[in-house]
């Protein structure tokens, strides 16, 4: 039997995965000291602002529908049924 | 002679009926020929082509072409041939015949002269769209059906009475920019924003699709909601309420997104994130954030077509589509998982995908027109599109946990029609002259600029940052999220149900007073009047159901009655005896 394509089922590989994205990551933030940078808010000025409120984003709407799932809209499958 | 090509929709139609005279290999090859037919007649559509008769007395025109309506008629043409591709192996007569109606009637609604063909082709959409729901054959896919209808039908009488009372008002059907704020414009209005999925009057959208076959989802996530973003393009753009519409249904379709198990369910509101996009730049009204609609919504058809298609297709290998269930299978379905990563950072919008060419257009045009809190919005709408979309999909039906799963890639058609969709993602992010040349305005937008490309890698690249981080809380459980359709769904049982109880009590306590104790009082207060009052009042002292005992008591006479009535009985015989006799003698 052809052996399966197991590749990130291996820890080292996952390793190697989160090192190759933090690089990725800090390369994301550094590349904007090497652009002309074309200021449109205030906020535009500060250094790897996008990244700060992607991250902030998302934070707070994983923790705003986790807690509206968990204590309203959220119900068992067969919530309908019943 | 061109100006006398038939509309584009009659093809479909017709080409509908003739399908189904073949079978096998000869039906394969039409299904193929009609779409590839309709993009043709689409090219060589020009602003004096048309395809007008009367109906008794109202003239009315299938045909009015201008560069918006062409837009929407190429990339119906393409979604439609990429559908029927990934469609192809499907046997059932009805499935094909069902979607070869609906593209044709929403290239009907795109090229309408006039409300009445809008309103013609609006409701045969409704219809055919239906069966395509109804073709999975389970109980669920068909009460699901049944209120994607309802809603439907409801939502086309609501668009039907707006444009009557607006003929009443105007004495024209004819279809332009609508300005008055009348009661007409808000009902056509209504009639338009239940097709486009906007919240509140979203959840059919979310409770239907999902319940599709493995092919018809890739047809209804592709036209209902455009022809719908279509028809406010031509007629609300401007409106300022859509902008705010807009933004709340970007952030709405993310938040339901995430908290959904069904993989269908999420695309299903990932569309409705998408088109608040589309919706927000139609409410700006300038030329850059119409065309930023218009292209959007080409971009969008594809790329989401293709994650329904990948979806599809792992619902089609496997029969499942809740995350719990799926898992680990990139190891066997890497044609399918390649296609979806592709649409997955399409509709992300990462440089180089066609998503990145055609959102940031209504992200920039919210900038120009200063729009700031609206701007925020949509830039944490761009984030948790790559958080649900982009990275929440994909990775718990491909990777996650293995669940043992050993399914490979689909049929060849399957996987030929994902490619073609996958390459089109990413032609349209390399080079998108050729989709900004059909624009109905001239585009002057550059979207690689350093400044935009940098920006939106730190935005997409920190958002999955924060997946991963939070992943704890993401974890999938075997639930359903309630939306709207509570309303109509329990809502309403819950009220038939109340309504019942209090109708029961009444009946119930009608019962008690005038069929078991008021014949009861009565009759003893009758024979017995005094210790019937005095047995009423012990009764109350007592707590004793006041008419208890009363009716089995004997009748015979009582000393108590005759005692006090007795004296007063023989005083009234003398009287009237005396007042007999003064009158006689």
């Amino acid at each position: 039997m052809k052996k399966e394509f197991d590749w990130f089922d291996k820890p080292e590989n996952i390793k190697k995965l989160k090192t190759a994205c933090i690089v990725i990551l800090m390369i994301s933030v550094l590349c904007e000291f090497l652009i002309h940078k074309h200021i449109q808010h205030v906020w535009d000025k500060i250094p790897g602002i996008h990244a700060v409120f992607g991250f902030i984003a998302c934070a707070v709407l994983i923790i705003i529908s986790k807690l509206i799932g968990k204590y309203w809209l959220k119900k068992d499958e067969d919530y309908y049924d019943k | 002679m061109i100006s006398n090509l038939p509309a584009p929709a009659i093809v479909f139609i017709i080409g509908a009926l003739i399908s189904l005279l073949f079978k096998n290999k000869l039906k394969q090859i039409i299904l193929l020929l009609i779409p590839a037919l309709g993009f043709y007649l689409v090219w060589n559509l020009t602003g004096d082509s048309s395809f007008a008769f009367s109906l008794s007395g109202l003239e009315l025109n299938m045909l009015k072409v201008d560069k918006l309506s062409k837009v929407f008629g190429y990339i119906f043409c393409i979604a439609s041939f990429g559908s029927f591709l990934f469609a192809l192996h499907v046997k059932e007569n009805l499935e094909h015949f069902s979607a070869l109606i609906y593209v044709g009637s929403a290239l009907g609604v795109v090229f309408a002269g006039d409300f009445i063909s809008l309103y013609i082709f609006w409701e045969f959409m409704a219809f055919s769209s239906v069966m395509l729901i109804l073709a999975r054959k389970t109980k669920k896919a068909s009460d699901a059906g049944f209120r994607y209808l309802l809603i439907h039908v409801v939502g086309g009488l609501v668009l039907l009475a707006g444009i009557l009372l607006q003929y009443s008002n105007t004495g024209s059907f004819a279809i332009t920019h609508i300005t008055s704020k009348t009661i007409s414009s808000y009902l056509i209005l209504i009639g338009f924003l239940i097709n486009a999925a906007v919240p509140p009057l979203s959840a059919w959208m979310s409770d239907a699709y999902p319940e599709s076959t493995a092919t018809g989802g890739v047809f209804l996530s592709a036209f209902t909601t455009k022809t719908a973003v279509y028809v406010l393009l031509r007629t609300f753009y401007g409106w300022d309420i859509l902008i705010y519409l807009g933004a709340a249904m970007t952030i709405y379709g993310i938040i339901f997104a995430i908290m959904e198990n069904d993989a269908r369910r999420i695309l299903a509101y990932s569309i409705m994130n998408q088109v608040g996009f589309m919706i927000v730049g139609i409410g700006i009204g300038t030329q850059m954030s119409m065309n930023g609609a218009a292209a959007h919504a080409f971009a969008h058809i594809i790329y989401k077509g293709l994650l329904w298609m990948s979806a599809g297709s792992v619902l089609y290998m496997t029969g499942k589509t809740k995350c719990t269930d799926l898992g680990g299978l990139y190891k066997t379905m890497p044609v399918t998982l390649v296609c979806c990563c592709i649409a997955a950072a399409a509709i992300s919008a990462f440089p180089l995908t066609s998503g990145f060419t055609t959102k940031t257009m209504i992200l920039q045009s919210s900038i120009n027109q200063h729009f700031t809190i609206i701007y925020i919005i949509l830039e944490i709408a761009s984030a948790g599109v790559f958080l649900h979309a982009g990275v929440k999909f994909p990775y718990f039906v491909f990777f996650a946990k293995d669940k043992g799963l050993r399914a490979s890639d689909p049929k060849k058609n399957m996987q030929i029609a994902m490619i073609f969709f996958a390459v089109l993602c990413i032609a349209i992010g390399v080079y998108p002259k050729p989709l900004y040349n059909i624009l109905p305005y001239a585009v002057d937008y550059n979207a690689y600029t350093g400044d935009h490309v940098v920006s939106m890698l730190q935005l997409l690249l920190f958002s999955g940052l924060a997946f991963f981080v939070f992943l704890g809380l993401l974890k999938r459980t075997e639930t359903i999220t309630l939306d709207t359709d509570w309303f109509y769904r329990k809502g309403v049982r819950l009220i038939v149900n109340s309504v019942t109880y209090v109708i029961s009590k009444i009946a119930y306590a009608f019962d008690f007073v005038f069929i078991k104790s008021l014949p009861a009082i009565l009759a003893k207060f009758t024979q017995k009047p005094l210790s019937a009052i005095a047995g009423f009042f012990a009764g109350i002292i007592k707590k004793e159901p006041f008419y208890s005992g009363y009716a089995a008591e004997s009748s015979g006479p009582e000393w108590l009655t005759i005692i006090a009535v007795g004296p007063v009985v023989l005083v009234s015989v003398i009287i009237l005896m005396i007042l007999a006799g003064v009158l006689v003698f």
